[in-house]
């Protein structure tokens, strides 16, 4: 199927672009990528991406919209989350989760933007609440909102959010990291024109690389996915970061059953 | 059998009695046999005759002090060209070995009768009659019996295979995958998304579970995995809410088809 144009390379308008360039180093929180597991050859591309179906994408159970916040960083962190928490668990154990929870404790206003690695420190160590819907509602202590900055976090929030924590990362360094990591099966979540979103899979357009990302923009693009080509985010991994989640904890014990 | 008959047999058997050769047998032979070595014993003081009265038995006992099973030593007399007896021995198994052979003939007979006369409940005073006989019988006339033990040595074949499980029945399963999630392959990553979507999975009820080593919760099943490198697989039976019988566990095989047939023969 022919990729529409229109949703390749697309930079945030003026009022929405809230991801901040990364205030720490690559590799200061997190093995780097490329150093401890290695990249997939070029050559071998082309022969994974043949393949049919190699795509992280049915992982991504809805996309989210930011509205009019500029929580996309809070947005990209929590959706890569929750494709990890149906990867590891399944479909039937999806959370949704809400980014609003993450984006007020790294964040100072409702436009002023967040970092990437802001939001992977407070998604590492206090985690994230569900997101503020019915079946949450019944089956977590607390909830949040989505959206809406002002509203104030529930109080003991942290005994919930602490059961949401994604626990290990890796900072990706060049491209070739950032493609094998998608190869290998790990979301990547990244920032580039002030904008932060995370990728599933890999194509090969326009005679270019590219990624498949999730955005945070509700109805957008195709189906809520649109594509960075590889010269497009070049020079944005090192300056806004780009991180591979790997390992989530488990919400609830019984996710995984005792041996007998 | 009536109350006259039964007097006359134990008649006829006293006057067998008078005619009967007290000799005791003796078996003589190599002492040392190696396991499936085959080992000839002459038995003197059988009657030519005796054969078809005589009980042979032989039992061993191996190094670990346990009986060594009867179906596996073969203990046969026979009469040789000259008239001669002689006794067949082979043992499978390492052990000491005693050969015993015992000449019951007429007496054995007349245990045999008494035990029959008990068994038929006939009236006390002719069976105390026929013990007395019996018992005189007994004293005067023992069994002519002999005995040896041989040493069998050499290397005990292998234990018989396990029987082969039974076939697994079918229900709902649980697949547990563990592995460092930084050792991942593509082809691991895309075998995980293939089983986290198969069809196959969801219209059985399996439940597929990707943990990564470091994961504390992942403990138990990392345990049950102890001495299998890379990512491993367990196949188990899904109960309501927990892990059943353990199916199989190994490496999980290299391609998703590979892993749903492991699971078919599994039950799943």
């Amino acid at each position: 199927m022919a990729i529409d144009p229109a949703w390749i390379n697309v930079a945030p308008p003026t009022r929405l672009q809230s991801c901040l360039p990364r205030s720490d180093t690559l590799g200061a929180s997190w093995p780097i990528y490329e150093d401890a597991v290695g990249v997939i050859p070029r050559n071998e591309w082309p022969g994974l991406v043949a393949q049919q179906g190699r795509t992280m994408q049915p992982l991504v159970r809805k996309i989210k919209n930011q509205g009019q916040e500029g929580s996309c960083a809070s947005n990209g962190c929590s959706g890569a989350a929750e494709s990890l928490y149906v990867k590891q668990f399944g479909p039937e154990n999806w959370v949704e989760l809400s980014a609003m929870s993450l984006y007020k404790r790294v964040a100072s206003s409702a436009q002023s933007g967040s970092t990437i690695n802001d939001n992977i420190r407070e998604i590492s160590t206090r985690g994230v609440l569900p997101a503020d819907n019915t079946e949450n509602r019944a089956r977590f202590k607390h909830v949040h909102s989505n959206t809406g900055f002002a509203k104030a976090l529930p109080s003991g929030w942290e005994e919930t959010a602490k059961l949401f924590r994604v626990v290990e990362w890796f900072d990706v360094r060049n491209m070739d990291g950032f493609i094998s990591a998608i190869f290998r099966g790990a979301p990547v979540f990244y920032g580039r024109a002030g904008h932060a979103i995370f990728a599933v899979s890999v194509v090969y357009t326009g005679g270019e690389w590219a990624v498949k990302y999730a955005n945070s923009w509700g109805d957008w693009g195709e189906d809520g996915f649109g594509y960075d080509t590889e010269s497009f985010v070049r020079g944005a991994i090192q300056s806004y970061g780009a991180v591979a989640p790997r390992v989530v904890t488990a919400w609830d014990p019984e996710l995984i059953p005792a041996p007998p | 059998m009536s109350r006259a008959s039964l007097l006359s047999a134990a008649l006829l058997l006293c006057a067998v009695c008078a005619a009967a050769d007290p000799q005791q047998i003796v078996i003589t032979g190599p002492a040392k046999v190696s396991t499936n070595g085959y080992a000839f014993f002459s038995v003197v003081g059988l009657a030519s005759d005796d054969l078809q009265k005589t009980q042979v038995s032989c039992t061993g006992v191996g190094a670990d002090g346990k009986t060594i099973p009867s179906d596996t030593t073969t203990c046969i007399p026979f009469t040789g060209w000259g008239g001669g007896h002689t006794l067949f021995f082979v043992a499978q198994s390492s052990g000491r070995y005693t050969i015993a052979i015992t000449v019951n003939g007429w007496r054995g007979s007349l245990d045999r009768a008494v035990d029959d006369a008990v068994s038929a409940g006939i009236d006390a005073e002719l069976l105390g009659q026929l013990q007395s006989v019996q018992a005189r019988a007994a004293q005067s006339y023992p069994y002519r019996n002999g005995s040896t033990t041989l040493e069998v040595v050499g290397a005990n074949p292998p234990p018989p295979p396990p029987p082969p499980p039974p076939p697994p029945e079918t229900g709902q399963r649980w697949l547990i995958l563990v592995r460092e999630s930084q050792d991942d392959s593509a082809s691991l990553a895309w075998q995980i998304m293939q089983l986290r979507q198969s069809e196959y999975l969801i219209s059985k009820g399996h439940l597929f579970r990707v943990l990564d080593d470091d994961l504390p919760s992942a403990e138990p099943w990392l345990a049950e995995l102890s001495g299998v490198s890379g990512p491993g697989l367990v196949i188990a039976e899904r109960l309501v809410s927990s892990a059943g019988q353990v199916l199989w566990k190994g490496p999980i095989p290299k391609t998703y088809n590979e892993t749903i047939e492991l699971l078919k023969r599994h039950g799943g």
